[in-house]
């Protein structure tokens, strides 16, 4: 065991409560999971989501787009991102931010920005019609991706928001980055 | 030849496939672990029946929601379907929607764009 660890074994975990609760509430978080996707955990957090919203009365296109945008998301994850996904949801004043965030390969960095470059310049009919022309492609179980994400399920969500993702990498190693990718959903307009 | 029926679990969708009165049925959610592996039985089922159709199939979505790796799959699904179409056997697909989802709308008026195949919208009544 490092020292580090020996560290962590021994630290109070009630001073991260306070410092925890304080992050969420000040930044509007009203979920956040880290750890391994399946979709059995899918299937969990919509509910407990789904559970949140009944509760504070949202319309059900808001909801029901939320919930669309969440799915899609967790199919970002993949094998390597097992046990180290975060999924982040915002509710603020007038809109939904749905975060989610995974290691990728640094060397794939450049390759998933421009991607996403590309598809946030992208019109509307345009993204649509790349949407298409994968969606049509390839076998089923093989998806084109992009540094090691599924092409398809980017372009679904920008479809699902308006056509913008927000994204960032953060540099951890040579081998990896952590990579988080934001998608909005208007509560008012229609997305 | 044998119906085809597949309950339905918290991550894939009730499937009923009847070859005798030609009504297919798909229903519920669908973010399968392995989204060919359930499918794939569909389809082999789907190559038989093409063998000898009948002469209206009637054909039914009515989804909660999925992923794009099972919109892929249901796109192949729908493939299959308009090559029996297209050999001349009618058939008539239905895909509900709930009025709110936009999202959903929008994935069966993709099918729609991509397929030579008579896909009809309809807004899902509320029980």
């Amino acid at each position: 065991m490092t020292s580090s660890e020996v560290e962590l074994l021994h630290s109070p975990a009630l001073q991260y409560a306070y410092p925890l609760y304080r992050n969420m509430l000040d930044n509007s978080i009203v979920f956040m999971y880290h750890g391994p996707i399946t979709p059995d955990i899918v299937v969990d957090v919509l509910g407990i989501v789904e559970e949140r919203l009944e509760g504070s009365g949202e319309h059900r296109r808001v909801s029901k787009k939320l919930f669309n945008i969440m799915v899609e998301s967790f199919s970002l994850t993949d094998e390597m991102s097992q046990g180290d996904t975060i999924l982040m949801v915002r509710q603020l004043p007038y809109l939904y931010s749905v975060s989610i965030g995974r290691r990728i390969r640094t060397g794939s960095v450049h390759e998933v920005r421009s991607y996403l470059d590309a598809v946030n310049v992208m019109a509307p009919e345009q993204v649509r019609a790349e949407y298409h022309r994968l969606l049509n492609e390839g076998m089923p179980n093989m998806p084109l991706t992009v540094g090691g994400l599924p092409a398809i399920s980017i372009l679904d969500l920008a479809r699902k928001c308006n056509g913008y993702l927000h994204y960032s990498f953060e540099y951890l190693d040579d081998e990896y980055s952590f990579f988080s990718l934001e998608a909005k959903i208007d509560k008012i307009k229609k997305c | 030849m044998q119906a085809l029926r597949i309950e339905s679990t918290h991550k894939t969708p009730r499937v009923i496939l009847d070859p005798e009165n030609g009504i297919f049925e798909f229903s519920g959610r669908s973010i399968p672990e392995d989204a060919l592996g359930f499918y794939r039985p569909i389809f082999d089922w789907l190559d038989e029946y093409a063998k000898s159709p009948l002469p209206v199939t009637h054909v039914k979505f009515d989804l909660e929601y999925f992923n794009t790796s099972s919109s892929k799959n249901i796109l192949e699904i729908l493939k299959r379907l308009e090559s029996i179409h297209t050999n001349g056997h009618e058939v008539r697909v239905t895909w509900y929607y709930d009025e709110d989802d936009e999202d959903m709308e929008e994935t069966g008026q993709d099918y729609q764009a991509l397929l030579n195949l008579p896909i009809e919208l309809s807004v899902k009544i509320q029980s």
